[in-house]
């Protein structure tokens, strides 16, 4: 690899072991894939290290102890619980407190304490074209689609990249990887498509049948899905699939880029309601007014507008005694919230609005619950507007699973068992 | 002796430098695990125990401890990288990974830093000719049968 006279600098250690090392992993990193050179990034996203996994905690301790601060405006994911109020999720006293390093660490190294899956949704919105170096795999297909970032799908190497502000030139940072690779045209109607879920079936479709590849969407009748349906699109996709970037005909902006490919792709598929009501019925494992006892929304974690949304919806009403609801967002958005009245009204429904984390990221898994003498599985039946949150959770917390619109989902909590059809009007012009 | 070519991303089995590591590229061998399927390590695995949880996977239950794990491709979460270098933190993770398709970065991620070889874009009669069981060798680019299953 190619590397200017700073970054040969920094391999030999004049700005510190640490950074050298960094650098060194990096370099194996871009020669494992034929990269040629660094490339200067402006933001990263960081994995939160997790007390879920052992040791990582205690390893970014040790790391931030080196005294080694970030370069680059570096913001963090989902921790395993709400590191100020722990209680919410009855996480375990442990767990939180092994957790509370991260949170120490991060400080020092300056890294900011966001604990989200969507950094996007509180300003850290890098523009078209910028590189970055980011985790989570919702984000991640966020920057680069519909902001047209440049992004692959990082790991644990954003450590590195946001202390020495590099990454190697390969994958999507290049323009010649990120050409559609497969065309998928969705032919279904606005109605079929004018909901979050709605768009998360989608995603988890295109996402199974593109695996690696990069999509070229065309909706047959052009749609223009609000930043909650697209993000529960992309994460989906990314669920199902590796897909790090897809296009978008009139929606994302680098498509029209590409419009002239259209009829040239070796590889189409077409999409339609048919797929669309097989993929629901592979999630659905619990019948109609069978009882339920979780429900979850904000997967990934949830803007203001669903948090008022959910709160209006309630109406004063509380769900069932059953039922246990959790709301996972960020601790920006948690405080605005609050500072809205809804963290209060929602409380008082017996809604649980979360920072910070969410249950797939939590100690509700089987291992964790092994591991800390909790029974397992916590909860048997829960019902989501996301298929990412489902698909996880069927095989992570041992739960029965059923895809629900958002109201569907509220009226279900409130009956304490699965509701959709007295209420499918009422979802007719809802776009959550 | 049949042998099928790929791509070696991560030479991995030493603790060296980068450049160091050009001149080590160690033979690995061990028995085969085929999930013919692509693989994400959130929700496909048990981070603690390293057992294969896929409800649909035939490898269901079988854990990758010192197995040679073979997939067509990794998919979902970018917890996987960590899931990966967690299991090999603890002795836990696989002897080598190898893949169909073109490897992911965020799994070679986890695979670099738990030292775990990874090669990638295996001639797709690998997975016509391997079954569970079978001894494999890595030897640079390519992979041999060293031994066919027991039974």
């Amino acid at each position: 690899m190619k590397l200017t006279d700073n970054e040969k600098k920094m391999l030999q250690g004049e700005y510190g072991p640490v950074r050298a090392k960094a650098l060194d992993y990096l370099v194996q990193f871009g020669d494992a894939f034929g990269a040629e050179n660094l490339i200067p990034i402006s933001y990263c996203h960081y994995p939160a290290e997790m007390a879920i996994y052992d040791g990582f905690c205690e390893d970014v301790e040790a790391f931030a102890n080196q005294e080694i601060q970030v370069v680059v405006p570096t913001t963090s994911s989902t921790l395993c619980c709400d590191i100020v109020d722990p209680s919410l999720t009855k996480c375990p006293e442990q767990l939180y407190k092994t957790q509370y390093k991260t949170k120490q660490a991060f400080q020092k190294m300056g890294i900011l304490e966001t604990f989200t899956c969507t950094p996007q949704q509180i300003g850290f919105v890098p523009p078209f074209n910028s590189y970055i170096s980011s985790v989570e795999s919702s984000a991640i297909i966020y920057f680069n689609s519909v902001l047209g970032a440049r992004t692959n799908r990082g790991g644990l190497f954003t450590r590195y990249s946001s202390i020495t502000g590099k990454y190697p030139a390969m994958g999507y940072m290049l323009d010649k990887n990120r050409i559609p690779t497969i065309l998928f045209e969705v032919d279904i109607k606005p109605h079929d498509l004018s909901r979050v879920d709605q768009w998360s079936i989608v995603g988890y479709i295109i996402g199974e049948q593109a695996q690696d590849q990069v999509p070229y969407i065309f909706l047959s009748t052009p749609t223009h899905p609000t930043t909650s349906q697209i993000i529960s699109f992309g994460a989906a996709m990314a669920t199902s699939g590796s897909v790090t970037l897809f296009h978008m005909e009139g929606v994302t902006p680098e498509a029209s880029a590409y419009k002239k490919l259209r009829k040239g792709f070796e590889d189409k598929v077409v999409l339609s309601k048919q797929e669309i009501d097989a993929t629901r019925q592979k999630f659905q494992m619990i019948e109609e007014n069978q009882p339920i006892d979780f429900v979850v929304l904000g997967c990934p974690h949830a803007n203001l507008e669903l948090i008022r949304y959910t709160t209006e919806k309630m109406e004063s009403r509380t769900i069932h005694k059953d039922v246990t609801f959790w709301i996972c967002t960020n601790r920006m958005t948690k405080l605005q919230a609050s500072h809205c009245g809804y963290t209060d009204k929602l409380q008082q429904s017996g809604i649980k609005l979360v920072a910070d984390t969410c249950p797939v990221e939590s100690h509700l898994r089987k291992n964790i619950c092994t591991q800390y003498n909790l029974p397992y599985p916590r909860f048997s039946s829960m019902v989501s507007n996301s298929l990412k949150m489902l698909h996880y959770s069927r095989n992570l917390l041992g739960v029965k699973t059923a895809l629900l619109s958002t109201n569907q989902c509220i009226e279900s909590a409130i009956k304490g068992k699965r509701t959709t059809v007295s209420i499918q009007k009422d979802d007719d012009n809802e776009t959550f | 002796m049949k042998h099928f070519k790929g791509k070696r991303i991560v030479i991995g089995h030493s603790t060296q430098s980068s450049v160091e590591k050009e001149e080590l590229t160690p033979d690995i061998t061990g028995t085969c695990i085929i999930c013919p399927h692509s693989f994400s390590f959130l929700g496909d695995i048990d981070s603690s125990s390293g057992e294969i949880i896929k409800s649909d996977s035939p490898c269901k239950h079988m854990k990758i401890e010192n197995s040679i794990l073979a997939f067509y491709s990794s998919k979902g979460s970018s917890s996987g990288c960590v899931i990966l270098s967690s299991l090999a933190q603890r002795n836990k993770g696989p002897l080598a990974i190898i893949t169909l398709h073109s490897a992911d970065y965020n799994l070679v991620e986890g695979a670099i830093l738990g030292d775990i070889p990874f090669v990638s874009e295996i001639n797709p009669t690998f997975f016509q000719n391997i079954r569970t069981g079978m001894t494999v060798t890595i030897r640079q680019n390519d992979c041999f049968i060293t031994k066919e299953k027991d039974s």
